[in-house]
């Protein structure tokens, strides 16, 4: 079943078209991999879909994305980032305690009594596979975690906002090896309750943990099918080229 | 020795020298007050009301803090509301014209500000010498501080952390005071303080503005203020030793608030 539909949806600025006629699907509770080099787009199909794109100066969009079968445009924007969570490639957690980083979402949208606030805050960071580290220190400026661990605390701020989808914009890039197997356990655990939809640039990664690959090339998605087709037999020879290179 | 290194050294020496001599003015001024005004003060002082020739300046030290507390009142509001509208509500590209009206007004002399104080507060809005009409005249002039430091405070919040609270569900007003502002506290705290001391060492407008209490103002209209500055300015030009005193006092004072004040900034910056 897919939750997210692109149809022929474009984003350019006034002299270059950054995505092209993009039709594409998004299956749920599988991991929706976006493959494709730097520059290629990837980054601006996923601020496409929490409507990040709408607040960015000089860009002009047209054509369709559906979430649930309704036209994105047709939600409140707070509501479709609600319900489509954004990680992003550098950890980004608030000058704020982790306690607070993880119930700034809830508090903005719900009115909620304390003690529910503090159990969506443990729930989340539960998930986010951050508990066990840090519950002692739910007090502690979230400044003072380690790269990985800020990027789990940002997945699990994300979390508990009780989304649909979890949206990952290259969440590995800025993180050591040990730090990356972490969140890339944690994506594989975090696809049968949502679903995943992850940016990378990695082949090996896109390898390791997708169910889905859409492989993008200046601003075109170039193929998409099941992870093992396109790794194993690719239809296109763009995308062979890409495979082959970045695999040596 | 060539002339090169000539010409170098003697530019070092020049340079020394005239740093010494900044350094020199700056201990001047200070050790003189600081001197003096040990050698004045008493304990009676401060805890006694007077008139500049006779009892002490607790009335003129309450009177300064009230008139900067208003002013700050009249400021911190307005500096901060205009700041959040220049950079999140797309007045960004007025920022030429705010830039020029805020420099205008840091360079508009404070007689000049005192003039005006006294036309439309004292006599227009009928306040007459009073602790709101002096505290508005300096918030007018602290004003365009809190404003321009808000507003490179605001400007300086990282867009990723803007970003990561939109792409939560903030709306604007979240955005602004649950991320915003938290972030850029520090700036408005230092300008704040700034903003206290710069109004702490005024004079002039507050001649047309403030007037002098013998006592505590019982009003905010109507009802006289007295102040330090003025203790300065009138105590040096009366004839008695005790008025130079007074006058010394008020200085000594001045100048550990104003310090302090620049060092609790500092400190808060870092």
């Amino acid at each position: 079943m897919s939750i997210i539909r692109f149809r022929n949806y474009s984003v350019y600025t006034k002299d270059r078209k950054i995505l092209d006629n993009i039709n594409l699907e998004i299956f749920e509770n599988n991991v929706n991999t976006v493959l494709g080099p730097s520059g290629s787009g990837k980054s601006t199909l996923v601020r496409s879909i929490n409507r990040l794109i709408e607040i960015t100066p000089g860009l002009k969009y047209d054509g369709e994305i559906y979430f649930k079968d309704k036209s994105i445009f047709e939600y409140q924007p707070e509501e479709i980032r609600r319900q489509i969570g954004l990680v992003f490639q550098q950890p980004n957690p608030f000058n704020f305690s982790i306690f607070e980083n993880v119930a700034f979402g809830p508090r903005i949208h719900w009115k909620l009594k304390e003690n529910e606030l503090e159990e969506i805050v443990k729930n989340s960071l539960i998930e986010a596979a951050l508990y066990e580290e840090v519950k002692d220190n739910l007090k502690k400026s979230a400044l003072s975690l380690s790269g990985g661990q800020q990027q789990r605390l940002c997945i699990a701020r994300a979390l508990a906002l009780k989304p649909l989808v979890i949206m990952m914009d290259e969440p590995t890039s800025s993180l050591d090896p040990i730090a990356m197997n972490k969140i890339e356990d944690l994506i594989i655990k975090l696809k049968e309750k949502y679903t995943i939809i992850l940016i990378t640039h990695d082949v090996r990664q896109a390898a390791r943990i997708s169910d889905f690959i859409a492989f993008i090339y200046n601003g075109r998605i170039i193929e998409h099918s099941k992870a093992e087709e396109i790794l194993e037999k690719p239809k296109n020879e763009i995308t062979e080229k890409f495979l082959t290179d970045r695999l040596g | 020795m060539n002339i090169r290194v000539i010409k170098d050294f003697s530019f070092k020496l020049l340079g020394y020298f005239l740093i010494l001599f900044i350094i020199a003015i700056l201990v001047a001024i200070t050790g003189s007050i600081i001197i003096n005004g040990l050698h004045s003060i008493t304990l009676k002082m401060l805890i006694e009301n007077g008139d500049t020739t006779s009892g002490g300046i607790f009335n003129a030290i309450v009177g300064t803090w009230m008139l900067v507390g208003v002013g700050i009142l009249f400021s911190v509001p307005i500096g901060i509301f205009s700041a959040i509208f220049i950079v999140e509500y797309g007045w960004k590209r007025y920022n030429s014209i705010v830039r020029v009206f805020t420099d205008v007004l840091t360079s508009t002399p404070s007689i000049v500000l005192g003039l005006f104080g006294y036309l439309f507060l004292v006599i227009q809005l009928g306040f007459g010498y009073s602790l709101l009409a002096g505290g508005i005249t300096l918030g007018i002039m602290m004003l365009p501080y809190i404003l321009r430091v808000t507003e490179i405070s605001l400007t300086e919040v990282p867009t990723n952390i803007k970003e990561a609270a939109i792409s939560l569900g903030a709306k604007k007003m979240d955005l602004i005071f649950r991320i915003m502002l938290p972030y850029a506290k520090n700036g408005i705290i230092t300008s704040t303080i700034l903003a206290i001391s710069i109004g702490a060492g005024e004079t002039a407008q507050l001649l047309y503005t403030a007037g002098w209490n013998n006592g505590i103002p019982n009003s905010l209209i109507k009802s006289q203020v007295a102040y330090l500055t003025y203790v300065v300015w009138a105590g040096i030009n009366q004839p008695s030793n005790y008025s130079h005193q007074l006058a010394f006092a008020s200085g000594l004072i001045l100048i550990i608030t104003v310090f302090s004040l620049i060092f609790i900034s500092k400190y808060i910056k870092r």
